[in-house]
């Protein structure tokens, strides 16, 4: 009888034990059955959509709670620069970025409890009303902890490892037919510093 | 058959139901979690948030640029309705069920310049005609509870004073 119950009991604690921390691991790592990659930015399919599925569901509600869905805003994330090395405040990165095929967009920055930097400088995005394109239509802006006299600038000042959100509000079709090939900003790192990767 | 086998097969059953039920059961708790958050005053009544700041933690990746009005409805004693101010840039209005699904969007570019009634209820409440014709749109929640969320383009302090002075005419009451 007692073989019986350690047996019963084994199989509830580690079958629960490893599907709930296999489910948890997958939360925690992004998983999206539906992501789409577009250079290093990643956004989904199924954002806010009732036909998500059960992963992009738990991922919205990890880093995107009440995020609307892609025929309205379309959403993309990136935690890493253009080289593939993920983005810290001790590092100096410029954002470049040409016309983008929607009503309005911003950029914002957030630390990787995935709220808004707690630094004081209250300048934690831009947006398509607060960047001043030049005749083509292109721009850019700095990423750091400093403004260092930078006219647009998102401050990375106590971010850590932190990422950026890209919102493109009433997008054209195109963009939502396109999600994986759309231009979207890049972002190269131009300095760190020493000892911070 | 061997008893390390059955232990193994087990095991991996169980797993499987495991990862499935929390997988399914994740977002509801997320959402519950910040409905009860949002409702902390009471639930059917607009909750207009301030300014987002580096101190907003109410719910994950908030925008800076956008002024949030937030309704956590209830439709246990029938339907509600919200009522949308006009607002002269981007503005939407969306509906969360309790698994976070938006299941409806209404953005200013799709609705009159006078602004909209929009009653919400679950599919086996009634309304009367006037309702009916007193509403915009007549929606069907697939769940009891869920938010209501306005979002207006503000990215300045003027144009966030302008949005706060437009969304204090704006209601998410019981219809009756």
């Amino acid at each position: 009888m007692l073989k019986r119950i350690l047996f019963v009991l084994s199989v509830l604690v580690v079958g629960i034990g490893a599907g709930g921390g296999s489910a948890m691991l997958m939360i925690s790592s992004g998983a999206m059955i539906g992501r789409v990659d577009n250079d290093r930015w990643f956004t989904s399919r199924t954002i806010g959509a009732t036909d998500a599925d059960p992963y992009t569901r738990a991922l919205v509600a990890r880093i995107g709670l009440l995020g609307l869905n892609r025929n309205e805003t379309i959403y993309y994330t990136r935690t890493e620069d253009d080289s593939g090395q993920p983005f810290s405040d001790a590092c100096i990165y410029r954002i470049e970025g040409g016309p983008l095929a929607t009503r309005w967009w911003s950029v914002t920055l957030y630390a990787p409890d995935n709220f808004l930097a707690v630094n004081g400088d209250e300048r934690h995005s831009i947006d398509a009303t607060s960047v001043a394109p030049d005749a083509d239509g292109r721009w850019s802006a700095r990423i750091a902890a400093q403004q260092d006299g930078a006219e647009n600038w998102i401050s990375s000042r106590n971010g850590g490892a932190f990422s950026l959100s890209i919102r493109l509000y009433n997008p054209e079709p195109a963009i939502g037919d396109h999600l994986g090939t759309v231009a979207l900003p890049h972002i190269v790192r131009e300095s760190c510093v020493e000892g911070a990767e | 058959m061997r008893s390390w086998v059955v232990w193994t097969i087990s095991t991996l059953v169980v797993a499987a139901l495991a990862h499935v039920g929390f997988m399914f059961m994740y977002p509801n708790v997320v959402m519950s979690a910040a409905m009860a958050r949002m409702s902390a005053q009471g639930e059917n009544e607009w909750r207009h948030v301030a300014r987002v700041t580096e101190a907003s933690r109410v719910v994950v990746r908030p925008s800076p640029d956008l002024a949030y009005s937030a309704c956590v409805y209830n439709l246990a004693s029938g339907p509600v309705a919200i009522s949308v101010s006009p607002w002269g840039d981007y503005m939407s209005l969306s509906l969360f069920a309790a698994n976070t699904d938006n299941y409806y969007t209404l953005n200013d570019r799709s609705m009159p310049a006078e602004g909209v009634t929009v009653i919400l209820r679950r599919p086996d409440q009634e309304l009367t005609e006037a309702e009916r014709g007193s509403a915009f749109a007549v929606v069907d929640s697939p769940s009891q509870r869920g938010v209501a969320l306005i979002r207006r383009l503000a990215p300045t302090m003027e144009r966030f004073e302008q949005a706060d002075a437009a969304r204090r005419l704006e209601q998410c009451a019981q219809l009756r």
